[in-house]
């Protein structure tokens, strides 16, 4: 059923974009503790932090398995107590043990005020990211806010047709989500919030709304239609905020933090709430698992549970000829049944491989996917350019504008893959550019060496330029000559000598014969 | 519980082509009252002949000739062709029209997709320079069945309406053709337009042109093709004749005249409208659209051929790169 093509309608608010209809239960069910849990090291956007566990260490649950002070390595956590029985390149394995323990529920912090030195720190330490797919550090994002009186963005759309796990979270913890986000406000400079939910989610924005009055705290939700991509972040915050503040930076800034916009998923929001009332780190999440048969159901898994679990409990039906994917029906990529959940899995999908999709055919340039794409850009010609990796020309119609949520790739009549080629086009873009970067590093380093050479040099013909004068011009040459006249006197000393020898040995074999 | 997700269905370049077919058909119909059997005979033998030519330039390039037939494009192309031709036409000049529309304009360049010049008139651009009194022998319009099918196969298989005996008498001139005509006789303005103008437009041919524009409107709805092309087509048209009578004074073309004339609307909804040859952008297809129109006036006006569909179409594709170049440095998206 999932594998099938949808129906679809274009939307009038949000430039492109495609409809699609959904319906899942809100409970949240829970697995057994999965026998081990592999962690990855890298489940944010940038470099792995340092390890500080070793093989055969036991540890708690919520204890950290890295540690960094950079706040672009974020640490991770152990999900379960346990040993750990593994450590290879990128992932921890740990064998759980049943613990009756648990250092629980003793909230921390009872005021909601926190400081936001105080809050970047245990962000960082908490191993909290971004949780609606992109898995940004949300320690750099708060770092990175320089403005005064900030936006504070909260993320509720979850825009793809077969992820319920923000849907589900709202409907069931919608409390600690808006406290997460006062949170947020008392440390962060915040003058406005704003919560953008689909209109597809009545419930989760009655929740919402009922705890935004029970906490007293002032946002404004601001109602979407449920057009896929309404959550891309960039998409969200057209939709939803002032056009002016927007748009009036000059010259235009493309990131939302430097128009003075915090923005975080409701999930994140919750896990900061976790993180610095309870103290607990990121160590489980709630992730939609949709079957064979195409339902969708919610359940909170520890970080690092195994694929291959997950399926086995819900009892997916799955055969060797399924594809498992990660990320959604739209954005969704392959991942295998070894994997585990990361910290932004927010849903898994089995479903059998489109074997009937009809082959790409030529671009007949309709235009359908420019009338889709949320983003103003014009899919056909990137994908002209994309193809023959015309640089400038992919530069010129913004490629990396494009945010590849795949509305394109639906609608082309050719059925041509478009955004797998802006994705490789892109690749290959940062490679270049990384590529030049390299070079021209080395180019400047050869210049400096090129021109601290030259500058000896000079130095040195300088110095001796300086010498010389001293030295007295005639005595030099009487000197030279002299040596001149020596050498040569010893040369034909040595000739003599030579010549003697010669003659003598001459003589000597004559006497012997 | 289910997902409650929609099946979509798929729509791909066959049923493009389809949705053009059918927004067509009102137009067919005008076509066939007005030109009996001789015009049927023109539609079936483009169609045959583009099916044919079609498969054998897949085969000839080692490609599944059922997959590309089944896209219908080349039957599009070749009823485009035939909607352009006289009743009576010897045979092989459609089929030489529908020859180098299929495999010269379109598979010499790559097949569907990669043609620069719109297939359908490159083919009758071809035969209206190489047979220009063959394509200007119109018979008196409307026919509606009068020529029986005997005499129209007759015709069509034997040299055309040129080589009957009495075809002085059965010729009648299109209403362009005669407008010419007048006026390089110097006729006055209000005679012409009595012999030529019918109720809102050209006599007969303003029935047809209605025709497309009904099916092309219904195109657009279908969101088959996009409003740009037609409106940039039309706009640009309706702009000359407009600065004409502004600068010239009376003309004896009026604007309903020009949009309800020849091929006008066939032009606006159905050949400028391929989306191959045409400009990528929605705002480089105004500008694509608009210069079909300038041009369609300024060859109809001062050039030596009666209609000019075709070569204005084939002068804008030929710009079609150049528009599509210019095209994103003329608006950035932040540049509100």
């Amino acid at each position: 059923m999932i594998s099938q093509l949808f129906n679809y309608k274009k939307n009038a608010t949000l430039h492109g974009g495609l409809r699609f209809t959904k319906a899942a239960s809100p409970s949240i069910e829970t697995l057994p503790t999965p026998d081990a849990l592999n962690i990855s090291l890298e489940q944010h956007r940038g470099a792995p932090a340092k390890l500080i566990v070793k093989k055969g260490d036991s540890v708690t649950k919520g204890q950290p398995l890295t540690f960094s002070e950079d706040l672009n390595q974020v640490p991770v956590h152990a999900s379960e107590a346990g040993i750990i029985s593994s450590i290879n390149q990128n992932c921890i394995s740990i064998t759980t043990q049943t613990q009756t323990d648990q250092r629980q529920a003793e909230p921390k912090q009872t005021g909601v005020t926190i400081s936001r030195e105080q809050l970047i720190k245990t962000l960082h330490q908490c191993g909290i990211v971004g949780m609606g797919g992109a898995g940004f550090p949300a320690a750099k994002k708060i770092a990175a806010l320089t403005n005064k009186d900030n936006l504070l963005l909260v993320n509720a759309a979850e825009c793809d047709p077969i992820i319920h796990c923000d849907d589900a979270l709202m409907q069931n913890h919608a409390n600690e989500i808006v406290l997460g986000i006062a949170l947020i406000t008392s440390a962060c400079d915040i003058g406005t919030i704003v919560i953008g939910v689909e209109d597809n989610k009545p419930e989760s924005q009655r929740a919402i709304r009922a705890a935004l009055t029970q906490q007293n705290v002032k946002a404004k939700i601001t109602t979407m239609p449920s057009v896929y991509p309404s959550g891309a972040e960039t998409i969200l915050a057209q939709l939803c905020i002032d056009h002016n503040r927007l748009n009036n930076s000059f010259p235009p800034a493309r990131r939302l933090s430097e128009k003075g916009i915090l923005s975080f998923n409701v999930a994140t929001c919750f896990a900061i709430y976790q993180a610095v009332i309870h103290g607990t780190p990121l160590i489980s999440r709630i992730t939609s698992i949709v079957d064979v048969q195409g339902n969708i159901r919610n359940f909170r898994v520890p970080i690092g549970t195994p694929i291959a679990h997950i399926l086995k409990h819900t009892k997916s039906n799955h055969t060797l000829q399924h594809q498992v994917t990660t990320g959604g029906h739209m954005m969704g990529t392959q991942i295998n049944l070894d994997d585990a959940i990361i910290k932004t899995s927010n849903c898994i999908a089995v479903r059998l491989p489109d074997s009937t999709a009809p082959a790409a055919r030529a671009c007949i340039r309709c235009g359908a996917c420019a009338d889709v794409c949320p983003e103003h850009l014009l899919p056909q010609q990137l994908h002209m350019h994309a193809t023959h990796f015309n640089e400038l020309s992919l530069h010129q119609y913004e490629i990396s504008n494009c945010i590849e949520c795949g509305c394109c790739d639906v609608v082309c009549p050719s059925h041509i893959p478009l955004t797998e080629s802006f994705q490789t086009a892109k690749q290959q873009l940062i490679e270049n550019q990384d590529a030049k970067n390299l070079a021209d590093i080395a180019k400047i380093r050869f210049e400096k060496r090129q021109y601290r050479l030259a500058n000896k040099t000079e130095l040195r013909t300088r110095k001796a330029a300086i010498k010389k004068p001293t030295m007295p011009d005639t005595p030099l040459t009487i000197i030279s000559s002299d040596q001149g006249q020596k050498k040569k006197q010893l040369i034909e000393a040595a000739l003599k000598r030579k010549e003697a020898k010669r003659k003598s040995t001459l003589q000597n074999s004559d006497n012997n014969k | 519980m289910g997902s409650g997700l929609h099946n979509k269905t798929p729509g791909n370049v066959s049923q493009v082509m389809l949705l053009v077919i059918a927004a067509l058909l009102p137009g067919l119909v005008v076509f066939i009252y007005q030109t009996g059997w001789g015009g049927l005979i023109n539609l079936g033998i483009a169609a045959i002949a583009a099916i044919l030519f079609e498969s054998l330039a897949l085969i000839l390039r080692h490609k599944q000739p059922l997959a590309g037939i089944k896209d219908y494009s080349a039957l599009v192309t070749g009823l485009l062709i035939a909607l352009c031709l006289p009743p009576l036409l010897p045979w092989w000049i459609t089929v030489l029209a529908v020859m180098f529309a299929v495999l010269l304009a379109k598979h010499c360049y790559g097949g569907l997709g990669q043609n620069i010049f719109n297939p359908a008139m490159a083919g009758y651009a071809i035969i209206l320079v190489s047979f220009p009194r063959e394509l200007s022998l119109w018979p008196t319009l409307p026919d509606a069945f009068t020529t029986t099918l005997t005499s129209a196969v007759h015709a069509t298989f034997n040299g055309g309406l040129g080589l009957l005996p009495n075809w002085d008498a059965l010729t009648g001139a299109t209403a362009l053709d005669k407008t010419r005509d007048l006026s390089l006789q110097q006729t006055a303005i209000p005679m012409i337009k009595e012999q030529t103008h019918g109720l809102f437009g050209a006599i007969n041919s303003e029935w047809i042109n209605l025709a497309y524009l009904v099916g092309g409107v219904g195109l657009i709805a279908k969101k088959v093709i996009s409003w740009q092309i037609p409106a940039g087509v039309l706009s640009g048209l309706l702009l000359c004749t407009l600065l004409e009578t502004l600068i010239a004074g009376p003309t004896p073309m009026g604007p309903g005249f020009h949009l309800f004339s020849g091929a006008t609307m066939l032009c606006a909804f159905f050949i400028a409208t391929d989306p191959v040859s045409a400009a990528a952008s929605n705002r480089g297809r105004i500008i694509y659209g608009a210069g079909i129109g300038a041009l369609v006036f300024a060859i109809r006006t001062w050039g030596s051929y009666p209609d000019s569909i075709a070569f204005a179409v084939l002068l804008m594709n030929c710009l079609v790169p150049m528009i599509d170049r210019i095209e994103p440095h003329l608006w950035r998206r932040n540049s509100s």
